[in-house]
C-alpha cells in the first residue's frame, strides 16, 4: 500500500463538494462554443484564436481552485472533447479561408465577453462560498483568525461594536461548523502539525499500530520527521547526515532488526545455547569470527563449531553479567555492522540481509586496553604493558613510571587491574625472576577481594584473601623478590585479574602473600563470561610449566624454598606442608611430579 | 509560581496577577500598550478573563495581536469556550517563565521588557499541576489541544500533545480506532499487508 494510493483517495474524498459547480458552467461554455461555431464557420484565423484563448482560460480558473488535484478528473474529459470538438470547426474555417465578415467579428467578440462574464461571476461565487462551506476551521481560519482577533480588538478599543459583533458571529460559524463535523472524526479535526505534534511522542509501536487503524492516520504516521526523531531518539546521535533512501521508517526497522539480532546473539552466548547461535549465521563459507583469544574462524561448520568449543569452556552461571555499551548500528543496503563495547572487549558484528532476513556473518572481539590505575597524572609505561599492570607490578622509574609503592597519587580503587599473562612474560620472560629494581611490592590495599564476587571467594584462613585469582591457570606468587608466574597443565590460558583498591601510601615491606587456594569450580571466568579460550592455549600453558619447572628446579637445588622443597620429596607431603605454612599455593599434583622429577634429574 | 492561589474555580472569574511587580516605573511602556499590566480575554460564550500581559505572551496568536497594538479591549476568542479558556489562562500563569517560551520572548525582546522573565526550570510543583491540568476525559482533551494550536502556546501544545500521546501508547489498533471516531478504509486484503508490513514492530 502506498501513501499515493491513499493521497488519491483522500483527493477524491475531497474533490466531490467544489466538482459539484464546475460541470455546470462547462456545459454552459460548451454551449456557447458550439453557437458561436455554428455561427462563425468561415471565420479568420484571429477570431478562431480568441474563443481558444479564453475557453483554456476558464478552465484554468476553474481548476485553480485549492482542490486543484480534486477538481482534475472532472475537468480532464471536458479538454479533451472540446479539443476533438475544435478540430473539424478549425479544419472548415482553412478549407474556406474567405474575406473577414464584421458582423461575424462581433458576435465572437459577444460571445468572448460573456464568457469573461461568466468566469468572473463563477469565481466570484466560489470565493463567497468556499469559507462557509469549508469547516476544517483551521486550515482556512489560521491567517484569517488571526485578523480577526487583531481587528475585534481594534473595533472594540475605537467603540465599534458592530465590526466586533461580526467578528463573533462570523468565528462562532466556524465553531458550530466545526462542532457539525465532531461526530465524525475526533482527529480529522486537529491540524495536521498537531497531530504530528502529538505522534512525535509515541513510541515506534503505537505508532505502527497507528498506521493500521486508518490510511489518514496511516499518513501521518508515516512522517519521515517522526520516525527519523526517533531513530536518533532509540539509537544513536551520531549519523546526523545520512540520508535514507527508502525513507526513516524503513531505516527504523532495519536497524532495528539487526539490534534485535545482535542482542538474540549475546542472549545466545549468555544462555550457551548453540542452537540459537546457529540460527544467528548465515550458512555459508565465508562467514568468520574472531573470537577474544585472537582465533580466526571461517566457515559456518567451523565458526559453530568454535561456538560450541567456547560454550563449554565458559563456566556456567554467568548470565547477564556483561552489559553491553556504545551500540552504534549502521546499515548500507543489505549489509549492516554494530560496534560495541562489552566488558574488556570491543565487539564489532556484521550482518547481512538475505531473502528478507538478517543474518550475522562476522564476529570479532578484542581485548581492549586498561584504563588508568593512577587518578592524577603520571608518564607512561615504558614497557609497552597496560599502564596499570606496570603500576601494579611496581615498575619503577627510568621507564617514565613511578612505582606503585611509591606513587604519589591516589589509585582508582573501582578500577580492576587485568594483568594478562603475556603482560608478565613480556615483562619477566619465560623464566621470570625479577632483579631488585623491579621487584615486586604489593600494597596489601591493593590486592582485595572485589565485594561483588560475594562471600564465597572469601576462602577461610585467618585473613581474607587478598589477593583474588580469576583466571584458573595463572596464579602470582609473590616471596621476597621474586615473582613466578606458574601455569598449570590446564590448558585454558588465563589473564590474572587482580583488584587494586589501594587509597593511602601505606607501605608494607615484603608481605608474605599467599595466593589464596581457589577452588576450580569457584572461578569465574574473565569480563563478562565472553573471553573465549581455545585449545591453541596448550602451547602457552606447556611454556608456563617449562618455566614453573624451571623455577622448581632452581628452588628445589638452592634449597631455600621450603615449599618446593617439601615437594620435591614427597607431593603429599608437600602438600600438606603448603596447607599448613599457608606459604605457597599448592601447585597442582601433577606438575608436582613432573617439576621433582625435573630437578631431581638435574641436580 | 508567585502566587499561591488556586486558580479560577467560578464561572466568572478574574485571575488577579501581581503582574510584573518588580518592574521599575521608568520601563519602558509596553509594545502599544500604554503601560497596561493586564489585558482582558473574552471567551466565545462571553466570559472574561483578566491576565497578565507577560503571561498571555506565551501564545504567539496573542502576542501578535499585542504586538500589533490590540490589546486595549477585551480581546474576542470565540473558539475558545469559559472553561477552557479558564483552565489554559491558569496554565499560562503557572508556566510563568518556562524556558520553553522565555527563550523565544528574549528574542524577539523590545527595549527590554521581558527582563525580569528569566527562564526557570519547570519546578516539580509544575510538573504536578501539568499532569494535573490534562488528567481530563478525551473531549475536553481536544478541546484543548485545539485551544492549544489556535493560541499557539508551546508549553500549553507540549503538555496537551504529550497527554494525547500517553493516552494511545500502548492501545491495540481497534481502541485507537475508538479513541480518535477513526473509520476503518481498509480492505481485508490491505489490512493483512499492513499487518504483515509492521510486523517488525510487535516481535
Amino acid at each position: 500500500p502506498s501513501p499515493e494510493a491513499c493521497s488519491d483517495r483522500g483527493g477524491r474524498d475531497e474533490g466531490r463538494r467544489p466538482a459539484g459547480r464546475s460541470p455546470v458552467f462547462l456545459l454552459l461554455l460548451r454551449a456557447v462554443l458550439v453557437v458561436a461555431a455554428l455561427l462563425l464557420p468561415p471565420s479568420s484565423p484571429a477570431t478562431r484564436a480568441k474563443p481558444l484563448v479564453v475557453v483554456p482560460a476558464c478552465a484554468a480558473e476553474h481548476t485553480a481552485t485549492p482542490l486543484t488535484v480534486a477538481s482534475w478528473p472532472s475537468s480532464r474529459s471536458s479538454p479533451t472533447s472540446r479539443s476533438e470538438f475544435d478540430a473539424p470547426v478549425m479544419d472548415g474555417a482553412r478549407r474556406s479561408g474567405d474575406a473577414f465578415p464584421l458582423q461575424s467579428f462581433y458576435i465572437a467578440a459577444v460571445v468572448t465577453v460573456l464568457c469573461c462574464l461568466v468566469a468572473l461571476w463563477s469565481s466570484l461565487l466560489r470565493f463567497r462560498v468556499v469559507p462557509k462551506k469549508n469547516a476544517m476551521a483551521v486550515e482556512s481560519g489560521r491567517p484569517a483568525k488571526k485578523q480577526c482577533v487583531c481587528s475585534c480588538a481594534c473595533g472594540g478599543g475605537d467603540g465599534g461594536e458592530g465590526s466586533s459583533g461580526t467578528a463573533a458571529g462570523h468565528a462562532s460559524g466556524d465553531v458550530a461548523a466545526g462542532e457539525q463535523q465532531a461526530g465524525s472524526s475526533m482527529m480529522e479535526q486537529l491540524v495536521p502539525e498537531i497531530t504530528m505534534h502529538v505522534l512525535s511522542y509515541l513510541d515506534h509501536v503505537s505508532l505502527c499500530s497507528l498506521s493500521k487503524t486508518s490510511s489518514a492516520m496511516r499518513n501521518a504516521a508515516n512522517d519521515d520527521n517522526t520516525w527519523r526523531a526517533l531513530y536518533f531518539k532509540d539509537f544513536t546521535v551520531e549519523q546526523d547526515n545520512l540520508a535514507p533512501v527508502n525513507g526513516w521508517k524503513a531505516y527504523y526497522a532495519a536497524t532495528k532488526s539487526v539490534v534485535d539480532l545482535n542482542a538474540k546473539f549475546f542472549d545466545a552466548i549468555r544462555n550457551r545455547s548453540l542452537q540459537e547461535m546457529s540460527l544467528i549465521w548465515l550458512v555459508t563459507d565465508y562467514v568468520k569470527c574472531v573470537h577474544g583469544s585472537g582465533e580466526l574462524f571461517s566457515g559456518y561448520t567451523s565458526v559453530m563449531d568454535s561456538w560450541e568449543l567456547a560454550f563449554d569452556w565458559i563456566q556456567g552461571g554467568q548470565g547477564g553479567e556483561f552489559e553491553i555499551q556504545d551500540l552504534r548500528a549502521r546499515v548500507v543496503g543489505e549489509v549492516a555492522w554494530i560496534t560495541m563495547t562489552l566488558g574488556s572487549f570491543h565487539v564489532t558484528n556484521i550482518f547481512e540481509l538475505c531473502v528478507r532476513k538478517w543474518y550475522m556473518v562476522h564476529h570479532h572481539s578484542s581485548k581492549r586496553s586498561q584504563s588508568v590505575v593512577c587518578m592524577g597524572k603520571c608518564g607512561k609505561s615504558g614497557w609497552g604493558l597496560p599502564r596499570s599492570s606496570a603500576l601494579l607490578l611496581g615498575l619503577r622509574g627510568g621507564h617514565g613510571l613511578r612505582s606503585a609503592r611509591q606513587h604519589p597519587h591516589p589509585l582508582d580503587e573501582r578500577l580492576r587491574v587485568v594483568l594478562l599473562r603475556q603482560d608478565a612474560r613480556q615483562l619477566f620472560g619465560a623464566h621470570h625472576e625479577l632483579n631488585s629494581p623491579h621487584a615486586l611490592h604489593w600494597r596489601s590495599q591493593d590486592l582485595q577481594a572485589p565485594a561483588e564476587l560475594g562471600p564465597r571467594f572469601h576462602l577461610g584462613g585467618r585473613r581474607p584473601p587478598r589477593l583474588t585469582v580469576v583466571s584458573h591457570l595463572n596464579r602470582l606468587r609473590c616471596r621476597r623478590s621474586t615473582l613466578l608466574v606458574q601455569g598449570e597443565q590446564v590448558v585454558q590460558p588465563a589473564a590474572l585479574e587482580l583488584l587494586t583498591a589501594g587509597q593511602g601510601r601505606r607501605d608494607v615491606a615484603h608481605p608474605e602473600h599467599t595466593v589464596p587456594r581457589v577452588a576450580r569450580e569457584d572461578v569465574p571466568g574473565l569480563d563478562g563470561g565472553v573471553e573465549l579460550r581455545h585449545p591453541a592455549g596448550v602451547r602457552h600453558d606447556a611454556d608456563a610449566d617449562a618455566g614453573a619447572r624451571a623455577m622448581a628446579r632452581r628452588e628445589h637445588c638452592g634449597g631455600s624454598v621450603r615449599g618446593a622443597a617439601g615437594s620435591a620429596r614427597s607431593p603429599a607431603q608437600g602438600a600438606a606442608h603448603h596447607v599448613a605454612s599457608r606459604d605457597v599455593a599448592v601447585p597442582h599434583r601433577r606438575r608436582h611430579r613432573l617439576a621433582a622429577r625435573d630437578a631431581a634429574m638435574e641436580c | 509560581m508567585s502566587s499561591g492561589d488556586s486558580g479560577p474555580s467560578s464561572s466568572k472569574q478574574l485571575v488577579q496577577q501581581p503582574a510584573a511587580a518588580g518592574r521599575s516605573p521608568n520601563q519602558p511602556p509596553l509594545l502599544g500598550a500604554g503601560g497596561r499590566k493586564v489585558i482582558v480575554l473574552k471567551s466565545g460564550d462571553e466570559e472574561e478573563f483578566e491576565v497578565d500581559l507577560l503571561d498571555a505572551m506565551q501564545s504567539r496568536t496573542l502576542r501578535r495581536a499585542i504586538e500589533d497594538g490590540c490589546g486595549d479591549g477585551p480581546m474576542p476568542l470565540p473558539n475558545l469556550t469559559g472553561p477552557v479558556l479558564a483552565k489554559v489562562v491558569e496554565l499560562f500563569r503557572r508556566h510563568r517563565g518556562d524556558p520553553r517560551w522565555a527563550d523565544e520572548l528574549q528574542e524577539t525582546e523590545k527595549e527590554g521588557m521581558f527582563k525580569d522573565y528569566a527562564p526557570q526550570k519547570p519546578t516539580a510543583e509544575v510538573k504536578g499541576f501539568d499532569r494535573e491540568f490534562v488528567s481530563v476525559d478525551r473531549d475536553a482533551l481536544f478541546d484543548l489541544l485545539r485551544a492549544a494550536n489556535f493560541l499557539e502556546a508551546p508549553g500549553l501544545l507540549d503538555v496537551t500533545c504529550d497527554a494525547a500521546a500517553d493516552a494511545v501508547m500502548n492501545m491495540t489498533v481497534e481502541e485507537v480506532r475508538e479513541y480518535f471516531g477513526l473509520v476503518n478504509d481498509y480492505t481485508p486484503e490491505e489490512e493483512a499487508a499492513l499487518r504483515k508490513q509492521h510486523e517488525w514492530a510487535f516481535q
